[in-house]
């Protein structure tokens, strides 16, 4: 039943006898040799790891579609005997022209000649690896949009991973393709269920790890009862679910390894109510003593204010051991004020006054108000959506440092109001038996009718929790290149071949004004802006959403980029020491210009003056002695003058007092120039922040050593010269105590000399 | 009547270790204006465990059949027990805020001396010039605190501090 194809193919027999010697991907016929036919094996159509032709007594090989060769295209050896190799080219993929069938499979017909010089025709179906790759946006963006929603995905706006999946790498195994073999990653978030399909193979456990909170095993019924179970898995599975196996997902670091480490204690989740941070301390302590692990994951912030000194060493220390941390930076920009008014126990009058961000569609919460999203080494992740924009959720900050995509909601039920827009697909918690969870996955259309390998995934996951796991799976298959690549200089890296408006027309955007209690204009956000240094950064996106493969190819070459290579070292640390640094002006507004910086070497911070100039490789300005002035005029700042003596039961003053500080703190503006001149918003006037170093340490203080640092990422490499100054901008409605700011106010720059 | 003698008895116990309770309890406060610190004696608890009756821990010490509230820790509450393993303190202030001291010191040397704590049994080194050292006692992490802080080699020492604060997903 074989037919023998001059100019015609001959579907119907070819396509029967190769339809039980066809295999996509894995090792599942290996030693398999026909008599005849062709066996098309071990390869992936995406990342253009070259499938295996095999066919007895082939004199040649070609195809319809893509390459056939005798050449290994990976490895450059030539195959034995009767083994060909076939891909498809880079380009087909990026000209964006594959469709959403062709992401399922392509249909290839090889035409195999034998010694005889008669050709056969063989139609293979080749699965795209893994079922539900087509969806995955995130990956490779054609502007897909199986879920029907209202804004389609815009074609081109990905993580550009192609391209570095088929980067050719040499390792100590000979040359290979970049899939984050090798790359160790931590997951720190609720559980990681390692029992679904795609990440079982995934799973790292070190040898002392504690198994109270590392790599908890997945138990049914707690899927069942706490809905936020999910979120792990399904960063874990933007991350690293494991592809090409046919079933499920595709990780962009699809063979690294992970861990994950858990937040909290099961017993202490409830609904729609997260544990407490103890075992995040336990975690990063672990990670920083393990630094076989190349990068860690924390999608998560604090509910309240935070201040941790230990923890903020720890951050170093992950440093020092080139682990890069990348954190979710928060979705609070369009904050429901009601949740905030009760979650806080603030009076109901308060609605209107922390409700202007609403109104003005600025920044609604500052969110460096953790330790974590404080370091300067923290590298915090905001969230762009499937076409090319901020995230409406996604908040801002000037500690942002590069953007992924979270996306929007997903597939909404027509019967709400609002517009849908694509979220993302990952992996989702759930076993064998064991549906996945209708709350949490609401609104997936296959969850009932579907096929049954997908009910183990979402199509619903969002947030700067899966622009974080974009980021992290990102940046694992640049540490597959480069294993010894510094936190300094992947931050390098990032901000260098960051996309831009430049790069998507989508990213640009109006800077933001609102008016003051005055009626002046503020600008809570001036948009991109380039800094003397060239970088362009926006409180937006950071220094632009990530691109894998120029991430990929920077990180390779990095030692040959004079400003990378120096980035090998840890910087030299400066603090500014100027006596009485801030100022009132005629204007109302507080003026801190700081100066005189010297190396922080000794425990004094007696070390040398800054001696020649420095590139800046990380700023941040310590804010403890931030507090109100003893004498307010204005209306909402009444109440600040005094501060509570004492907390006693149901009085409250210190409640109500707090919650003065709170309005006065939404009620300030900061800003920051640079000696070169670059001025950026620190923090935006309207955005709501708990910061309240005045009543818990100034007053009352017994708590041990904290820190409150705010990273700006705006001044990065910019020059630092002896006797530059950086100032800081405070308009506050409410006076600020400047004896106290000048008290401990102190620039802290992280700085490498001048090449 | 056997009823009541064992009734009495009871009664008895209950008080003895309610008075010990108490005793051992001040041994183990510390009060500095409106801040106390509890040294030993307490033990975090879920809010739910809280809200319900708590029963004894394996231990049977019997304060911890008896738990009274001492305070909170975030959302959780804070009674009368056995610290647990790795707590060496609770602290509340006269703002109402509360943490937990934890066992542990994060030590950062001097650059120029970033070995500064090789030769000190117990610390453990996890970078280039950051070591973990642990304690048992309050006291003791008092003392080791002020030691190491008086080192030419130290740069700084960090207590670790443990907030109550909630993990918040984003």
């Amino acid at each position: 039943m074989k037919s023998i194809k001059i100019n015609k193919l001959t579907v119907t027999v070819a396509t029967a006898v190769v339809s039980s010697l066809i295999v996509s991907c894995g090792d599942h016929n290996k030693g398999d040799t026909p008599e005849e036919g062709i066996v098309v094996r071990n390869g992936d159509l995406i990342s253009g790891k070259p499938y295996e032709v095999r066919s007895p007594g082939a004199s040649n090989i070609t195809s319809d579609i893509g390459t056939v060769s005798k050449i290994n295209p990976v490895t450059g050896e030539k195959g034995k005997d009767d083994i060909w190799f076939f891909t498809i080219p880079e380009e087909f993929y990026t000209s964006y022209k594959a469709t959403y069938e062709q992401l399922a499979g392509i249909p290839v017909v090889f035409s195999v000649t034998n010694s005889k010089g008669e050709t056969r025709d063989y139609k293979i179906d080749i699965s795209g690896g893994d079922t539900l790759l087509p969806d995955m946006w995130h990956l490779y963006n054609i502007g897909q949009n199986p879920f029907d929603v209202d804004i389609a995905p815009t074609a081109g706006v990905d993580l550009n991973v192609i391209p570095a999946w088929r980067k050719v790498i040499t390792t100590n195994t000979g040359k290979t393709l970049v899939d984050g073999s090798g790359v160790k990653i931590a997951v720190i978030d609720t559980l990681v269920d390692f029992l679904n399909h795609d990440l079982k193979e995934r799973e790292y456990t070190p040898e002392d790890a504690d198994p109270k909170f590392i790599n908890i095993k997945f138990k049914d019924d707690w899927m069942k009862n706490i809905n936020i179970l999910h979120h792990g898995t399904s960063v874990a599975g933007i991350i690293g679910s494991t592809g090409m196996n046919s079933a499920g997902v595709r990780g962009i670091a699809f063979k690294s390894m992970i861990t994950g480490f858990a937040v909290g204690k099961i017993e202490d989740y409830g609904d729609d109510v997260m544990p407490d941070t103890q075992y995040v301390s336990d975690s990063i302590s672990y990670i920083a003593g393990h630094p076989e692990y190349n990068v860690g994951n924390a999608s998560f912030g604090e509910d309240s204010f935070s201040s941790s000194a230990s923890e903020y060493s720890y951050y170093d220390a992950l440093y020092e051991n080139n682990t890069a941390l990348i954190h979710a930076v928060g979705n609070s920009y369009d904050y429901d004020i009601e949740d905030y008014l009760e979650e806080h126990h603030l009076p109901d009058d308060y609605e209107e006054k922390l409700d202007l961000c609403d109104i003005y569609s600025t920044d609604c919460f500052f969110m460096l108000t953790d330790t974590m999203s404080r370091h300067p080494y923290v590298i915090n992740t905001a969230a762009m959506t499937a076409s090319g924009k901020k995230s409406t959720y996604s908040s801002t900050s000037a500690g942002v440092w590069i953007s992924g995509f979270g996306g929007e909601y997903g597939y909404i039920p027509r019967h709400y109001s609002q517009l849908s827009e694509a979220a993302l697909v990952t992996a989702f918690s759930g076993q064998d038996n064991v549906p996945a969870n209708k709350y949490s996955d609401t609104g997936t259309p296959w969850l009932e009718s579907g096929p049954e390998e997908k009910k183990y995934y979402t199509a619903k996951m969002n947030g700067t929790s899966s622009a974080a796991p974009s980021v992290t799976g990102a940046v694992a298959l640049a540490y597959q290149v480069k294993p010894d690549m510094t936190v300094g200089q992947l931050r390098y890296i990032l901000a260098k071949t960051g996309r831009n408006d430049s790069v998507f027309s989508s990213m640009k955007y109006d800077p933001i004004i609102v008016n003051d209690s005055e009626g002046d204009p503020v600008i809570t956000d001036p948009g991109w802006i380039d800094n003397a240094a060239g970088f362009r950064f926006s409180n937006f996106y950071g220094f632009g959403l990530i691109d894998a493969a120029a991430l990929v190819n920077l990180a390779e070459s990095c030692n040959e980029d004079t400003a990378c290579n120096q980035l090998m070292d840890v910087p030299d640390h400066y603090v500014s020491t100027g006596s009485n640094p801030c100022e009132l002006t005629a204007e109302g507004s507080v003026v801190c210009t700081l100066s005189g910086f010297r190396q922080t070497d000794a425990k004094d911070n007696t070390g040398g003056e800054l001696a020649g100039t420095v590139v800046i490789d990380a700023l941040t300005l310590d804010i403890k002695g931030l507090t109100y002035a003893t004498t307010q005029t204005a209306e909402d700042c009444s109440g600040l003058e005094t501060l509570p003596q004492s907390n006693t039961e149901d009085d409250g003053s210190v409640q109500k007092y707090r919650g003065k500080v709170i309005l006065a703190n939404t009620n300030m503006h900061m800003t920051v120039n640079s000696p070169a001149g670059t001025t950026g918003v620190v923090k935006p006037l309207y955005a709501i922040w708990d910061l309240n170093y005045d009543i818990d340490d100034t007053l009352y203080s017994s708590e041990p050593e904290r820190e409150a640092n705010i990273p700006v990422s705006l001044l990065y490499r910019e020059e630092l010269k002896p006797g530059d100054a950086i100032t800081f901008t405070f308009k506050s409605q409410c006076a600020i105590n400047i004896d106290m700011l000048n008290s401990s106010i102190k620039a802290n720059v992280y700085a490498y000399p001048k090449l | 009547m056997n009823n009541r003698i064992i009734f009495s008895a009871v009664l008895v116990i209950f008080f003895s270790f309610t008075l010990i309770s108490a005793s051992h309890a001040e041994d183990s406060v510390i009060r500095n204006g409106g801040t106390v610190i509890y040294t030993d004696g307490f033990k975090v608890v879920s809010q739910s465990s809280a809200t319900h009756r708590i029963t004894a821990d394996a231990s049977g010490d019997p304060r911890s059949e008896f738990p009274s509230l001492l305070g909170t820790l975030g959302k959780k509450k804070v009674i009368t027990g056995n610290r647990e393993k790795g707590h060496i303190a609770y602290v509340t202030t006269a703002t109402g805020r509360s943490y937990i001291i934890r066992d542990e010191l994060i030590v950062t040397c001097v650059r120029s001396s970033p070995d500064c704590l090789n030769d000190m049994a117990g610390a453990e080194k996890f970078s280039k010039r950051y070591y973990r050292v642990k304690t048992d006692s309050y006291a003791e992490w008092l003392k080791l605190r002020e030691s190491l802080e008086n080192r030419p080699d130290v740069f700084r020492v960090s207590p670790t501090i443990d907030y109550g604060n909630r993990v918040k997903l984003q």
